[in-house]
């Protein structure tokens, strides 16, 4: 190998090396804020236009296309099951925002049901001064 | 101090950035496929619940106009019990809300209606002035 001498034109790596950092940091605060669980079965959100701001306190409820399957905080549940689970999440903080984030196919009915079944829940449930999960929201993805 | 002002060798100790760069852009790469939650957001409604005293809110009562939206299953949209076309309730909502006291939406939807349609309805109402959107479920 021949040794190598004399002037080599060099690329400056730095201002690079600082845009990486810079974007990597940002996407690392960016994502622990958005720290919430993906659905464990395919989702498509509805697309809509309206951005309200967002908080990382949540419980999430997911269904899928057919209202078939439904998931808590990422994890699968039975239908039979799933207001206990839902009963020992609230017993834990009842003032976090339910996020229920359904497929756009899944019939209102299967929606209107998990509501009223959490209406239900909260009658059961004696809180001091509020009853749980009093806000709601529906997942949705930004129209690009 | 004084300035060394001799050249800088080709022989001197260079830091290779270049590994650095590689492992940083691969974990750009990462976080990027992995936010795709980023571009999610929400919606915030109100569940149906039972207003009480109904002898208080007549006292407080005051001029005003109800919003209250219904989907059919087969795609037609009620507004306060007649039907209208999406075209005239885009149009006809800003009035509805500017002139509505409490900014109040109520929506509802027969069971075999898609979710994704009425997001769309609570979209609407948001995007034209409605402070508070309540699902309602309709007994036949």
């Amino acid at each position: 190998m021949e040794n190598n001498k004399g002037e080599f034109a060099k690329i400056n790596v730095t201002p690079l090396t600082d845009v990486a950092f810079t974007l990597l940091i940002t996407l690392m605060l960016v994502t622990s804020y958005m720290a919430v669980k993906q659905p464990p079965f395919r989702v498509i959100l509805p697309d809509v236009e309206t951005v309200e701001p967002r908080g990382a306190d949540v419980v999430t409820l997911d269904l899928d296309e057919k209202g078939e399957n439904l998931a808590i905080n990422g994890y699968i549940i039975k239908w039979d099951n799933y207001i206990k689970v839902l009963k020992e999440e609230a017993m834990r903080d009842p003032y976090r925002l339910l996020l229920i984030r359904a497929d756009k196919g899944t019939p209102h009915g299967v929606v209107m049901k998990v509501l009223s079944d959490i209406k239900k829940m909260n009658s059961e449930l004696i809180l001091e001064d509020k009853e749980s999960f009093s806000k709601i929201a529906f997942g949705t993805r930004k129209k690009r | 101090m004084i300035r060394k002002k001799k050249r800088i060798k080709d022989t001197d100790f260079e830091l290779d950035l270049t590994p650095a760069i590689s492992v940083a852009l691969i974990l750009v790469l990462i976080f990027i496929t992995g936010a795709t939650q980023i571009f999610q957001t929400w919606l915030t409604v109100t569940s149906p619940r039972v207003r009480k005293a109904p002898q208080v809110i007549e006292k407080e009562q005051k001029t005003e106009f109800k919003v209250n939206i219904h989907l059919l299953s087969s795609g037609q949209i009620l507004l306060n019990e007649e039907v209208i076309t999406q075209k005239k309730l885009d149009s006809l909502l800003p009035e509805l809300m500017i002139r509505s006291a409490t900014g109040l939406v109520l929506v509802s939807a027969d069971s075999e209606v898609e979710h994704g349609k009425v997001v769309e309805i609570i979209d609407l109402a948001k995007q034209k002035g409605a402070r508070e959107v309540a699902l309602l479920k309709r007994v036949k």
